[in-house]
């Protein structure tokens, strides 16, 4: 994917997020920090983001590990944003790092959604959104729509996370037939 | 006063808890309220936002805590009376329309159930099934790929419980009158059959209701069932099922011939039973049949015609009749090149490409099964996917030896949604610019979706001469080898 298009994404699914806001995270990915719950993790997110940038494993887990189990829901909403940033990460070892250290601070279920999530298993329907985003797949909006449907929070926080995790270099390499 | 309520390891989906934060918020009296899993996090902004207490102290990760901060006491309980009411009633309302994702949740919702259809990867088949078993189920599996020790298992154990495995690698049978899988809209009446080939199953059972017969129930056992390694324990056990089924008057039964010991398992029990039964050996030797005074078909269509004739109380007499008068044999043969001497039969159903080999005999003819593992590596069954089967209609029919194609055209549920339409495809392209004969039978009933006579509409209007049955098919194919003319 060309960074054109991968602009073009990233937009699509800021679009979506800004005609369909969350009581949770979404806020970031427009740039806010609204409510309880979003102050709080920006600043934690953008050391994350920084680590991953720069490839530091041992800092991307810490900081991981500080925004993990925040927010409103079953699986609170900073643990479906951390699994949307990792669908992306073309980087196994990291994205495992990243979410075993979360998936010990928050609840199971949760933890279970983000191991899965580092070791690249994920819902069908987010399967379908990735394929997508990394081929250039017709029905993008469709595919957005679907994953924004889970939960009552969780599908756009996971939204918010993987348009980080487009902004921070996912997609940079093929990853055919890796998940 | 803070209330903190808290469900100590409580799984509520998030649509609950936001219902919930959303209402305790709105409620009056409530300043301020918290409802999430109680993560470090989540419980450091419920303390910074001055809803911390002692309680706090002791939620755990895994607990559901809702923090409320009320003016009064009467808001306090309130807020703690609709939490219980919204709790319950998620609870009521999810009852009603769940899709229950395991086993046991499936049963508990409805404990009448008593069959299940297993069609996962062979290799997870053999556990899900036994786990049926074990709960009392009949289980038809459909997967393929379960090895011959499993199946030898699976149904030992079934057999001890009286349960049906129809299986592995079964895709045909009709229960109560409900067509499961590859199986076609066929009326119910008083024939039961018992069959270890599913396109067998088809045939027979599609013409019993194009002669006006229906089914009482249609078992299928996999077609494994009746070799050495198995030893025909679920025919035998479908067999006493259907001869202890009031509905059942006549029994029907389809397989490749079993070997010997097991058959003649097979055939007393058929004879102790008391009904009259057609068996279907395709190939096999009808003389212990006979001896024990049951009724050898010679092929598929001749079962269904004698089956409709016991259910109709006439004496059943070897069917080997011709619709087609012999000018259109004579008229096809003479259309031939003198090099075209060869059948090549293209078949999506793998009995009955054994039968029409069979009753072809001779050398130099050619049959295909399409479904055969060769041919679905990667890619579904042709009864689901006939493109390649139409391309080597095509690709036959440009060999100078060949004279007649026989094609079969499968459809019924579970079938491509217009078999017949791809096949006339096919024809069509294959008679353009030479003569050459296509043969070709629709396995099916007109309740079918796809409409057995809208089916051989198609395949007549593509050039196709179109008989009833598979059988009568090569049966056709033969005159048209011989010239037009009778030699047998």
């Amino acid at each position: 994917m060309d960074s054109s298009s991968k602009r073009n994404s990233a937009q699509v699914i800021c679009d979506y997020l800004s005609a369909h806001p969350n009581e949770g995270l979404s806020c970031l990915a427009l740039g806010r920090a609204d409510g309880l719950y979003a102050p709080v993790v920006a600043p934690r997110l953008e050391v994350l983001r920084q680590a991953v940038r720069a490839g530091d494993v041992s800092a991307a887990a810490a900081a991981a590990e500080r925004m993990a189990g925040c927010g409103p829901g079953l699986t609170p909403s900073s643990d479906d944003l951390l699994c949307g940033y990792l669908a992306l990460l073309p980087d196994r070892l990291l994205g495992q790092a990243i979410a075993e250290a979360a998936a010990g601070k928050t609840a199971a279920v949760s933890a279970a959604y983000l191991r899965a999530a580092g070791a690249g298993h994920y819902h069908e329907d987010i399967l379908a959104l990735l394929a997508c985003l990394r081929f250039d797949q017709p029905g993008l909006e469709d595919a957005i729509e679907r994953v924004a449907s889970f939960g009552s929070c969780s599908g756009r926080d996971f939204l918010a996370g993987l348009y980080f995790g487009i902004l921070d270099g996912g997609m940079r390499i093929d990853f055919a037939g890796s998940t | 006063m803070i209330l903190l309520e808290v469900h100590k390891n409580a799984y509520y989906d998030s649509v609950t808890l936001m219902i919930i934060s959303k209402e305790v918020k709105g409620l009056p009296g409530v300043r301020g309220a918290l409802v999430g899993m109680g993560t470090g996090l989540n419980l450091e902004i419920a303390r910074n936002i001055g809803l911390g207490g002692e309680g706090l102290d002791a939620v755990t990760a895994n607990d559901l805590f809702l923090a409320a901060d009320c003016v009064d006491k009467h808001t306090f309980a309130a807020v703690a009376a609709k939490v219980e009411a919204l709790l319950s009633k998620k609870a009521e309302g999810s009852k009603a329309d769940r899709f229950p994702s395991t086993l046991e949740g499936a049963l508990k919702l409805r404990p009448e159930l008593n069959l299940a259809l297993i069609s996962l990867p062979g290799r997870y088949a053999y556990a899900v099934a036994r786990d049926c078993l074990e709960q009392g189920l009949h289980v038809m599996l459909f997967s393929d790929n379960v090895s011959i020790e499993e199946e030898r298992d699976l149904k030992a154990y079934a057999a001890s419980k009286e349960l049906l495995v129809m299986g592995p690698d079964c895709g045909t049978a009709i229960i109560n009158g409900t067509p499961l899988a590859f199986a076609n809209a066929v009326r119910r009446g008083d024939i039961g059959m018992v069959c270890a080939s599913g396109t067998g199953a088809q045939e027979v059972s599609s013409l019993i209701d194009q002669l006006g017969g229906g089914i009482s129930q249609l078992l299928g056992t996999g077609g494994r069932d009746l070799k050495a390694d198995i030893g025909g324990v679920m025919m035998s056990l479908g067999l006493n099922a259907l001869i202890d089924d009031l509905a059942t008057k006549v029994l029907v039964l389809v397989s490749k011939p079993p070997a010997f010991e097991i058959a003649r398992k097979i055939l007393d029990t058929a004879a102790a039973g008391g009904k009259p039964t057609v068996v279907c050996f395709l190939g096999g030797d009808p003389t212990e049949i006979k001896e024990r005074g049951l009724y050898a078909a010679v092929s598929l269509e001749d079962a269904a015609h004698k089956a409709v004739a016991l259910s109709q109380g006439r004496e059943p007499e070897d069917f080997t009749g011709l619709a087609l008068d012999e000018e259109v044999a004579k008229a096809e043969a003479a259309k031939l090149a003198p090099s075209q001497k060869f059948a090549r039969g293209l078949y999506t159903g793998g009995t009955l490409c054994s039968e029409a080999k069979l009753l072809m005999g001779g050398e130099g003819h050619t049959f295909i099964d399409f479904g055969d593992d060769a041919y679905t590596v990667g890619r579904p069954h042709p009864m689901i996917d006939p493109s390649l089967r139409c391309e080597r209609v095509v690709s036959e029919a440009a060999d100078p030896s060949v004279a007649v194609i026989l094609a079969d055209c499968v459809i019924g549920y579970g079938s491509h949604e217009d078999p017949a339409g791809e096949l006339a495809k096919a024809i069509r392209a294959a008679k353009e610019g030479r003569s050459i004969a296509v043969v070709a039978s629709v396995c099916g009933t007109e309740g079918d979706p796809q409409s057995l006579s809208l089916s051989q509409r198609k395949l007549r209007d593509a050039g196709a001469i179109v008989l009833p049955s598979n059988a009568h098919s090569v049966r056709f194919a033969r005159r048209i080898l011989e010239g037009g003319v009778a030699r047998e």
